[in-house]
């Protein structure tokens, strides 16, 4: 049930080739009798979501996208219809009624292919340094029509000033994939697609990496809510970049660093629908290379009160409480406006049937577009579910209810589930495949294995997708119907009853379990491997004590009140943040669950010279084990004085987190503060940095 | 008998001449006849020439008392004098170092009185002993000495008040706990001009003693003063002791001293307040999009920054008082029901999305408490269990309670 039967898409311009191999599809193509781009028009409102871009810089050829999406509002004259399917989105675009998908009558020979580029990280192109450690992510959104073969990718990226090839390192998906970008230049991507057409990239994603940044530690700074908020020249949250050089120089001649905010205005952000406001919660993201930090409200009240800064752009989150679609507002700049209309969005429906056509209810479907999540729909006891979300190329969860068994069922964003932005309606039915369903028993010990272990919550989950877990049947007015054939993945939870015992019934295969007991039980997480065989297991499990993790930071005596965070590395559930304090000896030792690798970081006591820093990583088995020596890091005092540009004086009050940030080689932990601080009355504070990353400035 | 030398000159001159040879030899010059000559001549100067019968009397001299003299200062001495013969006086004066003795005048330099007052000025005197004479002449040649030892002193250093510079007292008047108090001595002097040491000591109602006094570590520029974190609540005494350091020398000043103390009352300690939150306080709810497709790092909520007395977060990293002790306990439950105490530690709480799905929801509190709380998993005082915030006073809180959207 490999076969699709997809609409050219939501005319996004991102799209970079467009070939139409067959002359029939040329018809529906490139010539596609509306010629509007139509549905990829879309609302204007929403800027920022495929179909924007698309009105904007649509290329040749790329008209099929535009025919298929302006056929679906009903242009239906759309004269390349291959002939429409069987679900009567007559006004498809050509090739589309080519696919056996749906039912649909086929015979057409019209085919197509369109392939996007778009960056995951970061999320624009915009602003690209160079750096060693540099790394571009971007995904290949292909949108196939006419064909039933299971897309292929190969990634061709070319550094343009030499010529020279870029090693592309696959991702997480098979359509995703990252590289580096240790130099500055032009890149180049292309992506060949082998779909069983010609899916030719004669264009390609292009982009601008500028030369290196300076190393530079990037100073957080939050001033105290009365001056965020305040009504008159309210200063947001923002970050401010510093040349680790010009840091160096300011300890060197005792002077301090100087850190003006600039001040904005308050702008209320109150989502309504049909003028009438809507509860939501909103979240307001300053574009790179904004300065401006995240912020987030809930209108539960009234207007969330945004201090922003006009110049500024943001993307803006809305995420309502009721039935209504959650929103992106893309790229507003506040002083054209802050109004978040909102609507229902689009109504997606359907039915989830297990193998053998029973209905399932209480499970959960859901949708995201990127970063936009849908409303989340739960099936009633007749295994119908309604969700709200909008236009664009979307990623589907279903989740059957908790205790079903059945797995997880996935649609990934490529292919995706693509709504139209004409489309109202959508369906979207699920039906799993059938699987031989056994019986799990697991009865849980304490680590003594004396009585039964209580309380415990335990996650049974297939390591690996399953293939064809299921079938997505995906029926739009601008798509028509599509099946897809849907991975999945077992991942059920329980939590052990008074007795200890937990019951799953999953499917045949293998399986890791990972137990959380209370945080006052005693015992410590556990993750390993089970295997469940055809005709299921039973099993008692002892849970297992945390063992020790001991040793000495260096220098002895002078280490003493060091707080050491335990952070684990495992991939999959991980273990608890712990932490200890080293005593007077230099000496520390925490109880951490087995099996487990962990990052060990230092944060000293005040008072000292010495910076938190990474001391290294730990991989602990089921036995205590004695780390190495650690030394602890030193540091030197900056001074630096936050201010309000303009202003004469300095600001109290605001808290200040450095981050080492990309710019420095030498950077761990570039989302977790290396030094933090509060100003004083004089807007001066001081904060401790590692040596190490002021070296980066030498 | 006072001369008359007019008188007895004529009465010489006016002899007839020729009682006498001339030339005038030697020889008659040792005669009798000669000497009766003189003789007569002087008897009949009715007494002009008879001053050689009185013994010539030296001339008298003494030192007045100067009063005290400092050293660094001036110190001008006066002479009496005197000649009981009526003979004219000149005063001389000298003075050299260290103690007097009876010939210690012979090799200084006599100065001359240049004033009719005849007065003596030392411009600034030494830290060491001084020896002042005063020398009387008459016409006569008669000389008559006096010494006296000056002993310079030394003057107490003073000050005028003690300042509490920062912080501003609470409306109570009380300063806060924990705080760094930085003071300042006013009007501070010596007035010899002395190097004056300033010794700090606190008198408290714990142990907090000099040893308790600290440089000021808040000062964007270091200006020496000192500075004290009371740790305890109640009346303390600032007493500062100046002490004058006169050079040293054998015999010289000694050092003085002026205590000068400032009450103050320190107030209880106050309870922390959440300040700056990741999602603010005034959100109560957050989304976490769980998208699948996306690599998905942990969830943080954070507590960004304490106000508090003694434990504020984030704590100044170059405090040498107390470490601040801010303490955060987190937990966790489903939508509804009790919430499970999370042993972190951190100001930070990860939620790993892994262990999450589309729809799910959730609450995530932080309580905090500084050193003077109860134990970690002790509710806060006046606050119920099921209070989302917790706030002691107006806006204070010391929890917060988020509920967590999966979508």
């Amino acid at each position: 049930m490999n076969e699709r039967s997809r609409a050219s898409g939501a005319g996004d311009a991102r799209f970079l080739a467009v070939s139409c191999a067959l002359a029939a599809a040329l018809l529906g193509c490139g010539g596609s009798s509306s010629g509007t781009n139509g549905g990829s028009g879309g609302s204007s409102s929403d800027a920022g979501i495929a179909g924007a871009d698309a009105s904007s810089d649509a290329h040749p050829g790329s008209g099929g996208s535009g025919t298929a999406s302006g056929g679906a509002v009903g242009s239906g004259g759309s004269s390349a219809t291959g002939g429409s399917s069987s679900t009567g989105s007559g006004g498809r675009a050509a090739g589309t009624g080519g696919s056996t998908a749906g039912g649909g009558a086929g015979g057409s020979s019209a085919s197509s292919c369109y392939v996007s580029v778009v960056p995951e990280v970061p999320v624009t192109w915009d602003d690209l340094h160079a750096a060693r450690n540099a790394v571009v992510r971007v995904r290949a959104r292909v949108t196939l029509t006419g064909t039933s073969k299971e897309a292929a990718l190969k990634w061709i990226v070319h550094l343009s000033d030499d010529g020279s090839l870029v090693s592309v390192t696959p991702g997480a998906e098979p359509n995703v994939v990252q590289f580096s970008t240790p130099v500055p230049g032009t890149y180049s991507i292309q992506v060949q697609v082998d779909a069983g057409i010609k899916c030719d990239n004669g264009f390609g994603q292009t982009f601008f990496v500028k030369p290196e940044r300076k190393a530079s530690f990037v100073f957080s700074i939050s001033p105290p809510d009365k001056v965020a908020k305040a009504a008159d020249s309210p200063v947001p949250a923002q970050k401010v970049r510093m040349m680790v050089q010009d840091v160096n120089a300011a300890i060197a001649n005792n002077t301090p660093g100087q850190f003006p905010l600039a001040s904005g205005s308050l702008y209320p952000l109150l989502p309504k629908v049909a003028m009438a406001p809507v509860t939501s919660y909103i979240r307001v993201l300053g574009r790179d290379p904004s300065v401006l930090l995240p912020a987030e409200g809930y209108t539960q009240s009234g207007p969330m009160s945004a201090a922003l800064l006009a110049s500024d752009t943001y993307d803006i989150l809305v995420v309502p409480d009721g039935a209504v679609a959650p929103r992106i507002f893309s790229g507003v700049q506040p002083y054209i406006g802050l109004q978040l209309p909102m609507d229902a969005g689009v109504a997606v429906s359907g039915a989830l049937r297990d193998a053998k056509a029973n209905l399932l209810k209480d499970a959960r479907v859901s949708m995201t577009s990127d970063q936009l999540p849908s409303t989340i729909g739960v099936s009633s006891s007749a295994g119908q579910y309604k969700l709200l979300t909008r236009a664009g190329v979307h990623s589907l969860v279903v989740s059957p209810a908790a205790g079903s068994g059945l797995p997880e069922i996935y649609v990934n964003a490529s292919p995706g589930v693509v709504i139209g932005q004409a489309d109202l309606t959508m369906t979207v039915n699920v039906s799993w495949a059938a699987v031989n369903m056994v019986p799990v028993s697991l009865d849980l010990r304490t680590p003594d294995g004396q009585s039964a272990a209580s309380g415990v919550w335990v996650r049974l989950e297939s390591p690996v997708d399953l293939p064809g877990a299921a079938v997505v049947s995906i029926q739009s007015p601008s798509q028509g119907a599509v099946d897809v054939s849907a991975p999945g993945r077992v991942r059920v939870d329980a939590t052990s009853d008074a007795s200890g015992h937990v019951q799953f019934s999953v499917p045949v295969g293998s399986y890791t379990l990972t137990l959380v007991p209370g945080s006052d039980s005693g015992a410590a997480t556990l993750t390993q491997s089970l295997d469940v065989a055809s005709a299921g297991i039973s099993r008692v499990l002892t849970t297992v004590v945390p063992v020790t993790l001991s040793g000495a930071l260096l220098p002895l005596g002078m280490s003493v009140g060091v707080r050491i965070f335990a952070r684990d590395q495992t991939t999959g559930i991980r273990a608890p943040l712990a932490s200890t304090v080293v005593d007077a000896n230099g000496h520390y030792a925490m109880s951490l669950p087995p099996g487990r690798t962990y990052e060990l970081e230092g944060v000293p006591a005040t008072g000292t010279t010495f910076a938190r820093s990474v001391l290294g990583r730990v991989a602990l088995e089921s036995q205590a084990k004695t780390a190495p020596d650690y030394v602890l890091g030193k540091g030197k005092p900056f001074v630096g004085v936050v201010s309000v540009t303009g202003g004469a004086q300095g600001l109290a009050g605001a808290v200040v987190q450095v981050f080492c940030g990309d710019s420095i080689a030498a950077c761990t932990a570039p989302d977790r503060p290396i030094a933090e601080a509060t100003t004083r009355s004089d807007g001066a504070f001081t904060v401790v940095l590692p040596e190490a990353y002021l070296a980066a400035g030498l | 008998m006072k001369p008359n030398f007019a008188r007895c000159f004529l009465a010489l001159v006016l002899q007839p001449r020729w009682l006498f040879p001339s030339p005038l030899t030697p020889a008659f010059l040792q005669s009798v006849a000669f000497k009766a000559v003189v003789a007569l001549s002087l008897m009949g100067s009715n007494g002009a020439c008879l001053y050689s019968n009185q013994i010539n009397m030296p001339p008298t001299v003494t030192i007045e008392d100067p009063g005290p003299v400092f050293h660094g200062s001036s110190a001008t001495f006066k002479a009496t004098v005197g000649d009981s013969d009526g003979s004219s006086i000149s005063l001389a004066w000298a003075s050299g170092s260290g103690p007097c003795t009876d010939d210690g005048f012979s090799a200084l330099l006599r100065v001359p009185a240049s004033d009719g007052a005849g007065e003596f000025t030392i411009a600034e005197l030494g830290v060491t002993p001084v020896c002042v004479w005063a020398f009387a002449t008459d016409n006569h040649g008669a000389e008559a000495r006096a010494h006296r030892d000056v002993v310079p002193g030394d003057r107490a250093p003073t000050v005028s008040d003690i300042r509490i510079v920062r912080p501003d007292p609470l409306d109570s008047g009380k300063y806060p706990l924990f705080g760094e108090i930085k003071f300042a001595a006013e009007g501070m002097d010596d007035p010899d001009g002395d190097q004056v040491t300033a010794s700090w000591q606190v008198i408290g109602p714990g142990p907090a003693t000099s040893s308790a006094i600290s440089a000021c570590v808040d000062d964007l520029v270091a200006d020496g003063s000192p500075c004290f974190v009371p740790i305890q609540p109640g009346e303390y005494q600032f007493k500062l002791t100046l002490t004058s350091s006169p050079q040293a020398g054998v015999g010289g000043a000694a050092s003085m001293t002026t205590t000068k103390t400032k009450t103050f009352v320190v107030a209880e300690d106050r309870l922390p307040c959440l300040d700056q939150t990741v999602p603010e306080i005034s959100t109560p709810v957050t989304v976490v999009v769980t998208n699948r497709t996306t690599p998905i790092s942990p969830f943080v909520l954070a507590v960004k920054s304490v106000s508090d007395d003694g434990d504020p977060y984030p704590a100044n990293p170059v405090a040498v008082g107390p470490q601040g002790e801010t303490k955060f306990s987190w937990y966790e439950g489903a939508d509804t029901g009790p919430l499970e105490f999370k042993n972190v530690a951190s100001s930070s709480y990860e939620i790993d999305p892994l262990q999450h799905r589309a729809g799910d929801k959730i609450r995530v509190r932080v309580e905090i408490r500084d050193r003077n709380a109860s134990t970690i998993n002790a509710m806060l005082a006046g606050c119920g269990d099921q209070t989302a915030f917790c706030p002691q006073t107006g806006t204070c809180f010391q929890r917060a309670t988020w509920t967590v959207l999966f979508k």
